[in-house]
């Protein structure tokens, strides 16, 4: 029996409740709204009207998209998301798997070395990142962002694929090697797609982490072929002269909108996938 | 399994299977990460400069130089108050914005797939959007201040201001996974204890004190960590933000850092900082593990 | 003490009835158990006496004061719960005086009372424990020491028994009769296991979808159920429910026919009936001889044996204490006791052999 008297409440309580959630609500989505609203407007109309822009126009996301560059910003950041994501949920698979299903020795020390350094500032490591790079030549090179976005996403996606693998029962795969799978086939052809909910989670994180990410392609890039688009929205705003937020806002939402639509699309999984390891 | 199985493989083999799994992925996180961290470590001890040949070992002079140095101590200043401030005001709003969540049952999931929205923007455009809020006389922020009779001066160009509204951008977009977890934790609440705690007599306040907060203890320090560690180490919003100024009123050390390195091409200092960031987050993951009392809780 | 009364007593969550319209009386001192399937709406009754769910109308009474918007911690009632509800971070002290702390009461009355209910249940060596530290029988017992400590009017158990094994059940439900019988308090108890209703209630409900079906002592409701859904519900095994065709001085049961019993030979009976037996008032018999059927199943308890009949239309259970020489597959006779049989109108559902007692 559910539905206790907490639930429902005096009418207070469920007026007082209303009020915070909506106002919370609105903290929550204020700023993209309104910068919403400003890319529809023209740089003229920009600082006059209010929330409704008076004469909308989708000229703001013409100019972006035919902007010098957009479609190399656009090309590199796609790649360098797919790509790493790709090979970041390869690597965690294999590692997840040996967590989750193997009992040996030094477990708990390799578990801890994959799993600590998530709490390493990726803004702290550039330096000494830095220094190796330019040593090796590799500044400007999609290698090097690969490589340390691949890092950064593995532990997360080695935590979040291991709880998933842990509760795939072992009888499937005794059942599976009985008719002849061998261990990559079990891992690949059982494991992984009985777990489809922890690949779409880790893959959506992994994604959107590579996507955003700033420092990295900050530090490790110089030259404007290997821009990405949070990297040029950077330096959008921080151009001289009188800035043009009506474009800012514009190329703002375009940056937000693929990860919100992947999001939004999968959403009910990414929370379950978060969440799961922090309650169990 | 593992018996079948070996019967039919080498021993040795089955014994290296988990090794091997694992090579991958350790080798990426010790190549990457693992680096990082040793050789930052080392270039602190260091002189490195970009135009001239040779690294002199040089003890423990980067670190005195950087406690000397004003430039760092202001840094460390607006870290702690950046972190305090975003502790004490994110964790009220997400426990308030975690309640009333759990509390409605009409649009739930919508209003919760709404409140982690911010989370999945990335640092550069929730940056630019913040300063966006405070641009122009029709700024959403002047406004306001109008409404309320408060001066309209820009926000950004006031030192003290700029530091609110990067403390508010901050909050607003790492807040929301905080609100996640809550969430999550006051899901697993037994309803049953609220309905004890209803007869034994306790009022809404007691309940959220003697059922509420016991029962999410795990989830509220995983909360608390997350913000720490998310506002002690954010750089993505600041830089393209304020950029640490007006003046360094809001250059917290990540961007401190950056500056020193990247402005100045000072590395070796840069790396002391970096080395110093580090001794404070495990110190604060050392801290709250040990209120958690349980170490198995990462992320 | 006090006896709790419930006049048209109505719930609904929003469009849905649960409870359409209740009339329960419940005497001061009694124990009375409320049993029925899951969903029949005795967990919803319970929490709306307990204060814990708005009655949507009607009107309830503890003693003599209506309490329909009292909230619970003012209704004098405590409340032992199915997965005891123990504060986790309290120990077994702290669990048991909490109430009375919030109350405010004075520190060296709360010890006494804790000291008291502690004894009673032999948990003093338990109070500086943590609920974690308990094995279930304890904290079903800490329960029972955080309602005792309020010394309440009315205490309400639901379904306190069901997550411990077996033997641990049997030995805590003697024990709850145990403090009933010492405490005399009212107590309503929840439970859907027929057993721990027949042997803990001074009276029982069989409730179905929000309706009283029956109330009356056990072993009324044991010997004369009120319809058929108390004839299945009440009694292990359950009994069996036989389709009958009545005429002039015959009674068909299973199409064969039986001469009509001379009980019921005056009486007025509809054409169409459900004849209940009991599975000890069904005999086995020569095969050729009464209703025939072929063994089934034969489950050997040691001092009783059920054994499973097959018969053309539906299965007969049969409870017998002698060791028949019977053997599964072996075609036999089926002899019903008529004497004490129940007769259900086969429409309505309603007994009609004997008057039905108090029906709610």
């Amino acid at each position: 029996m559910t539905g206790s008297t907490i639930r429902t409440g005096t009418l207070t309580t469920r007026i007082v409740v209303w009020v915070a959630l909506i106002l919370l609500t609105l903290w929550a989505v204020l700023p993209i709204v309104w910068s919403f609203s400003a890319s529809l407007k023209t740089p003229l109309t920009l600082y006059t009207s209010g929330l409704i822009p008076e004469d909308p126009t989708l000229d703001n996301y013409a100019r972006v998209i035919t902007s010098d560059g957009f479609p190399t910003y656009l090309w590199n950041s796609l790649f360098l998301a797919i790509t790493s994501t790709a090979v970041a949920l390869f690597v965690s698979v294999l590692a997840a798997y040996g967590f989750a299903r193997y009992a040996f020795a030094w477990r708990h020390v390799l578990l801890l070395f994959i799993l600590v350094p998530r709490i390493l500032p990726r803004a702290s490591l550039i330096i000494p990142l830095y220094y190796l790079v330019e040593r090796l030549n590799l500044l400007d090179t999609y290698t090097v962002l690969i490589v340390t976005y691949c890092a950064t996403a593995v532990p997360m996606s080695t935590w979040i694929l291991m709880g998933f693998f842990r509760a795939v029962p072992r009888e499937l795969e005794e059942a599976a090697a009985i008719d002849g799978a061998s261990l990559w086939q079990r891992i690949w052809k059982v494991v992984v797609p009985i777990s489809l909910p922890g690949m779409v989670t880790a893959g959506i994180l992994s994604l959107r982490e590579a996507w955003n990410e700033f420092p990295f392609v900050l530090a490790f890039t110089t030259s404007s072929e290997m821009r990405t688009l949070p990297y040029q929205l950077f330096l959008l705003r921080d151009s001289m002269g009188i800035q043009d937020w009506s474009l800012i806002n514009a190329f703002t939402i375009t940056t937000i909108v693929p990860i919100l639509v992947l999001y939004l699309v999968f959403e009910r999984q990414i929370v379950n996938g978060l969440t799961s390891g922090a309650v169990k | 399994m593992a018996n079948m199985l070996a019967a039919a493989r080498e021993r040795w083999l089955e014994t290296l299977t988990p090794y091997m799994l694992l090579l991958p992925a350790i080798a990426l996180v010790a190549g990457v990460l693992g680096y990082a961290v040793v050789s930052g470590t080392v270039m602190s001890f260091y002189r490195v400069e970009v135009w001239e040949p040779g690294e002199p070992f040089v003890g423990l002079a980067n670190y005195i130089a950087l406690f000397r140095s004003p430039g760092f101590r202001n840094s460390l200043t607006v870290s702690l108050i950046f972190v305090g401030a975003t502790i004490v005001i994110g964790i009220t709003m997400s426990m308030m914005h975690a309640l009333v969540l759990n509390h409605t049952s009409v649009g739930r999931s919508i209003f919760r797939a709404i409140a982690l929205i911010p989370y999945l923007v990335s640092g550069v455009a929730a940056a630019v959007m913040w300063r966006f809020l405070f641009t122009g006389d029709n700024a959403v922020a002047t406004q306001l201040m109008d409404m309320f009779g408060l001066s309209t001066v820009s926000w950004l160009a006031d030192p003290d201001r700029a530091l609110i509204v990067v403390i508010m951008a901050n909050i607003w977009f790492i807040a929301p996974f905080a609100t996640l977890i809550l969430l999550a934790g006051l899901q697993t609440v037994d309803p049953e204890l609220y309905d004890a705690a209803e007869i034994d007599g306790a009022n809404a306040w007691q309940k959220f004190l003697h059922v509420t907060i016991p029962s999410i203890m795990p989830m509220l320090s995983l909360s608390l960590m997350w913000l720490s560690f998310a506002s002690f180490n954010m750089f993505d919003i600041i830089l393209p933000l304020t950029g640490g100024g007006p003046g360094r009123s809001t250059e917290v050390l990540a961007v401190y850092m950056y500056q020193l390195a990247f402005r100045d091409l000072n590395y070796s200092t840069g790396a002391a900082v970096m080395i110093v960031i580090l001794a404070i987050n495990i110190t604060l993951s050392a801290i709250f593990l040990r209120a958690a009392g349980r170490p198995d809780n990462d992320r | 003490m006090a006896s709790v009364t419930l006049t048209g007593v109505n719930k609904h969550y929003g469009a849905v009835e649960v409870i359409p319209r209740l009339d329960l009386a419940i005497e001061d001192g009694e124990f009375v158990v409320l049993v029925g399937p899951s969903g029949c709406g005795k967990s919803t009754l319970l929490r709306m006496i307990a204060g814990l769910e708005p009655i949507t109308a009607g009107e309830l009474r503890i003693g003599e004061r209506v309490v329909n918007t009292v909230a619970a911690k003012n209704r004098d009632i405590a409340m032992v719960f199915q997965n005891y509800a123990l504060y986790p971070h309290k120990t077994v002290r702290q669990n048991i005086e909490f109430a009375l702390k919030l109350r405010k009461a004075p520190k060296a009355e709360t010890a006494r009372r804790v000291a008291e209910a502690a004894e009673l249940l032999e948990l003093t060596p338990l109070l500086d424990r943590y609920p974690r530290q308990l094995s279930g029988g304890q904290r079903q017992r800490v329960a029972m020491g955080r309602a005792i400590v309020r010394n309440p009017a009315v205490f309400l158990f639901d379904e306190p028994l069901s997550n411990l094994d077996a033997k641990l059940r049997v030995e805590m439900r003697a024990q709850i009769k145990a403090l009933h019988r010492r405490l005399e308090a009212t107590s309503i108890y929840v439970t859907h296991d027929q057993v721990e209703a027949m042997t803990m209630g001074d009276r029982i409900v069989v409730m179905r979808e929000g309706v009283v079906q029956q109330f009356g002592n056990p072993i009324d409701v044991y010997d004369a159920p009120a319809n058929l859904f108390v004839a299945g519900f009440i009694g292990s095994p359950a009994m069996n429910l036989l389709p009958g065709v009545v005429d002039q001085d015959s009674l068909s049961i299973l199409e064969t026919r039986f001469a009509r019993p001379a009980h019921l030979r005056r009486e007025p009976l509809p054409e169409n009936v459900i004849c209940g037996f009991r599975p000890d008032a069904v005999s086995i018999i020569e095969n050729g001889e009464g209703i025939g059927g072929t063994v089934e199943v034969i489950e050997p308890m040691g001092g009783e044996t059920i054994a499973n009949i097959d018969t053309d239309h539906q299965t007969v259970t049969v409870l017998y204490r002698n060791r028949l020489p019977l053997k599964v597959g072996e075609r036999v006779g089926l002899m019903p006791d008529f004497a004490s049989m129940h007769l259900f109108d086969s429409e309505s559902g309603r007994r009609i052999n004997k008057p039905s007692p108090t029906c709610g």
